[in-house]
């Protein structure tokens, strides 16, 4: 018999543990995944407690930075595999941030493979939700994630994108490829929108690739002062977001 | 200890097995790599205890479990210079990132030759099985 890789068994396991596994994705680069999974990570731990998250930019991770965290005060500790690092009561992170301090990367495909499975086999998750942030693109990293995702069938993805035409026009591809997959979407969320007819422009094109409209973040001057714990003043000008995604990921829940 | 969560991975692999090929009986080989640089100690403790649960729990019987290591081989994909982890110096922080999580070694390592970080892993990474 061939070589076996053991990690399979324990990522099945691992990824069982979580009600929902939301992967935060867009093949265009600078719509602000990263900044959008923070956000809703914030707002998913007004129920689900904690949040964890997983920054799956493997090359580049900056979720750790949006989050207000500096790279070396990240400590890892052990218990029977890999804790994430608490960012607070609520929330939890894995990154390769973690192990590498402020260096770049460098992976091929292989590598990549590679440490998805390393980092979903051995981390002790604490949460019920799991909100995976991607790289811009659909290559290695998403087909592996994917594939891991395809063990447990509880993975449901949140698509951002600005009002440009190029990335609307982005959307549309991944959701054609991905539906021929079966694969599920919580629905597409618009980052960066400026007035009413940005925000129209994002909901007409959800209708048209037939998902779900989660709504708008709006634009936000200098927004690297709302990095780390100011994140949550952002959200008191976003309820109505929040209660609309609240809604949408109860519904995954419940069925 | 991370080598807990390695030696769970072992014992999941052979109930997943016994449960897809409807056998209770195996022989099983561990290839550990050089890399990851377990402690062996440690795992085989873990991997015998989570072995004699499992025994018990599932009614799986391992008649052997060999454990045997294999070294840590790289190459580089610019100029072709292959290296051990004898030609290089790790510091202790290296080492311990890189024992998590192995592919980090491309942040901190270069090709001896070239000064690539591009380079493959080509034996030695972490932990695999196979039942023989």
């Amino acid at each position: 018999m061939g070589v076996v890789d053991p990690r399979l068994a324990s990522i099945k396991k691992n990824l069982g543990g979580f009600k929902l596994i939301l992967p935060v994705m867009s093949p265009k680069g600078g719509v602000g995944k990263t900044f959008v999974t923070a956000l809703l990570a914030h707002i998913l731990s007004h129920m689900y407690t904690p949040v964890s998250l997983l920054d799956a930019d493997l090359t580049n991770p900056t979720l750790h930075i949006v989050l207000g965290l500096d790279a070396k005060n990240l400590k890892v500790s052990e218990d029977r595999g890999i804790k994430p690092f608490k960012v607070n009561e609520k929330l939890e992170l894995m990154s390769l941030a973690l192990f590498v301090d402020d260096y770049s990367i460098p992976l091929r495909g292989k590598d990549v493979e590679n440490v998805v499975r390393e980092l979903l086999a051995v981390t002790r998750w604490g949460g019920s939700v799991l909100l995976i942030d991607t790289p811009p693109g659909f290559s290695d990293t998403h087909l592996e994630l994917l594939k891991m995702l395809s063990a447990v069938n509880r993975a449901f993805i949140i698509l951002v994108t600005t009002p440009s035409s190029v990335a609307l026009r982005s959307i549309g591809r991944i959701v054609k490829i991905l539906a021929l997959e079966s694969m599920k979407f919580v629905g597409v969320l618009g980052n960066m929108c400026t007035d009413f007819d940005d925000e129209l422009k994002v909901e007409v094109a959800a209708r048209k690739y037939g998902i779900a409209y989660l709504g708008c973040v709006p634009f936000i001057d200098e927004i690297e002062a709302y990095f780390g714990s100011n994140l949550v003043s952002i959200l008191k000008g976003l309820e109505p977001l929040s209660i609309t995604m609240l809604k949408h990921i109860e519904k995954l829940f419940g069925g | 200890m991370h080598e807990w969560a390695l030696a769970e991975s072992i014992i999941l692999t052979i109930v997943e097995e016994a449960k897809n090929s409807a056998r209770n009986s195996f022989e099983v080989e561990v290839v550990v790599g050089e890399l990851q640089a377990i402690d062996l100690e440690v795992f085989e403790f873990a991997l015998n205890e989570l072995k004699t649960v499992m025994e018990r729990e599932h009614g799986i019987s391992v008649k052997s479990l060999k454990i045997v290591m294999e070294q840590a081989k790289f190459k580089c994909s610019r100029c072709g210079f292959v290296w051990g982890l004898a030609d290089i110096r790790l510091s202790d922080d290296v080492k311990e990132a890189v024992h998590f999580v192995p592919e980090v070694i491309h942040s901190y390592v270069q090709c001896p030759k070239c000064y690539s970080h591009d380079f493959e892993i080509v034996s030695g990474r972490g932990v695999s099985m196979r039942f023989t």
